[in-house]
């Protein structure tokens, strides 16, 4: 099919392109929420969904949290009826890609597959241990007189040190050692309009100090979207998808065959899906979305009520 | 300065020192996701009015033994990676550091022999620079990395190839007058 064309959604539009959804997936910073507050309408927009019998399942690129401290966050923010199966995190979704690539369909024996050294915060290091695997310990010598270490995994880590870069590189010598990262974001914004260091920039300090590349498992990659499959089993013909990013969201939505959904209430301007729009570059297109709207509750009047 | 709290976000509402307006990345063993902030942060207030320069971008930085610890080549790309934005390079390869041995010295190029053990810096280097270039083999290049270069067909593996090479720079003393 031919490039999206960023059309706005409204009227009847929007009600024939929601009435032929069966599920939406939602990243959630910027489009749920922002910082502490919830958009205006959200909430109202899921519980509207869930009346309307149509899936709402969430996909982030954010590796600080655990799903269990997701399921608790929707909840405090004003969201009802949101569970920790129904959140894919990158974090959840790195320690999951882990489980298959270290411990394998039938386990790995005595072997136990090996340990995991993780760059990031106590609530992506639970997300691995909670898929079975062990963590290597910061400051440990090498070569570690424990279990080898057959993956470094880089996710949100603002305790990052040049020490942690030096280990890491010492796993990575080792080339069955995997490197995985949780998403490619070099940034995130905060409440103010500032911006931190995403994932991206640590794992880039990584890749050139090892001379390897990462695999990386969030946003636009697909294996997020084959995680939600495996539960859920959606068809992604009737799916959309709904995110604030270009280069992460939309770009996902397109390489899983979804049809995808800007909201403005976060990183990406209208003006920027336009420019790559307006781009000669095949890899352009790519990231515009075939509609848009200024925040989620747009969408409510196109469901019934 | 210290910064305040433990989080990104407190660290976003330190005071910026009003007078920065470079970011340079050198070889920094206390590099730290809090600093990483801080360089973000005066290069988002600045713009294209902040410069970003890296002293270099080695790799890594090898060690007695055969082991290496990450060089500055790493911390200038989170730097980039997270501003995005690309920084000016100081070091070798680029000329930088030439034209300022070449403006200070009077110095010919075409009579000037650039000597070093690593191809995609000294040796890369010395041809962008139109002068001789000589590879000593007691540092981290073999020879045969050398010819891998030079029977490839890219032009940029052949650019890192040196017009000569010697076992050593002691091996240079017999060409020199008693």
């Amino acid at each position: 099919s031919g490039m999206a064309s960023c059309r706005r959604l409204s009227g009847a539009g929007l009600r024939e392109v929601l009435g032929s959804a069966e599920g939406l997936l939602f990243d959630c910073d910027g489009v749920l929420w922002a910082g502490e507050s919830a958009v205006p309408g959200a909430p109202e927009l899921l519980e509207r969904l869930r009346r309307s019998g149509k899936a709402a399942l969430f996909v982030s690129n954010n590796s600080r949290r655990s799903v269990a401290e997701l399921e608790r966050r929707f909840s405090r923010l004003g969201f009802r009826g949101v569970r920790a199966e129904h959140v894919f995190s990158s974090a959840l979704c790195s320690a999951l890609f882990l489980r298959q690539r270290l411990l394998g369909e039938a386990g790995n024996g005595d072997n136990g597959g090996g340990r995991v050294f993780v760059l990031g915060g106590e609530g992506l290091r639970g997300e691995v241990r909670g898929a079975g695997l062990r963590l290597a310990g910061e400051g440990e010598p090498l070569p570690g007189a424990g279990e080898p270490v057959r993956a470094v995994l880089v996710g949100y880590d603002d305790q990052f040190t040049f020490a942690k870069l030096a280990q890491a590189c010492g796993y990575l010598r080792d080339p069955q050692c995997l490197l995985v990262a949780t998403d490619p974001d070099p940034w995130h914004p905060l409440s103010d309009g500032q911006r931190t260091p995403g994932t991206g920039s640590l794992t880039a300090a990584v890749e050139t100090a090892s001379g390897r590349k990462a695999v990386v498992v969030g946003k636009p990659n697909t294996y997020m979207f084959d995680c939600i499959v495996e539960r859920f089993g959606v068809d992604p013909s009737r799916t959309l998808m709904v995110g604030d990013r270009l280069e992460t969201d939309i770009l996902f939505g397109k390489n899983c065959g979804l049809s995808t959904i800007l909201t403005l209430t976060g990183v990406s301007r209208l003006e920027e899906a336009q420019a790559y729009m307006a781009s000669d570059s095949a890899a352009a297109k790519d990231l515009v979305p075939n509609y848009y709207v200024d925040s989620i509750a747009d969408l409510i009047p196109g469901l019934d009520e | 300065a210290a910064l305040p709290g433990p989080a990104p976000a407190d660290w976003a509402q330190a005071p910026l020192d009003p007078a920065v307006r470079a970011v340079l990345v050198g070889f920094d063993e206390h590099f730290s996701y809090a600093k990483l902030c801080q360089a973000l942060r005066y290069l988002l207030r600045g713009g294209p009015d902040c410069l970003l320069v890296g002293t270099n971008r080695d790799h890594r930085l090898p060690l007695e033994g055969g082991t290496a610890i990450p060089g500055t080549g790493c911390l200038v790309k989170a730097v980039e990676t997270a501003a995005q934005r690309e920084a000016f390079i100081v070091g070798k390869p680029n000329r930088y550091m030439f034209d300022c041995v070449a403006s200070e010295f009077d110095i010919d190029p075409a009579r000037t022999i650039m000597v070093g053990d690593r191809l995609d810096t000294d040796i890369l280097m010395g041809n962008s620079c139109g002068l001789t270039t000589l590879l000593t083999l007691t540092g981290v290049t073999t020879l045969d990395e050398v010819k891998g270069h030079q029977e490839s067909d890219c032009p940029t593996r052949q650019s890192l190839v040196p017009d000569y090479y010697v076992d050593s720079i002691a091996d240079l003393l017999p060409a020199l007058g008693d």
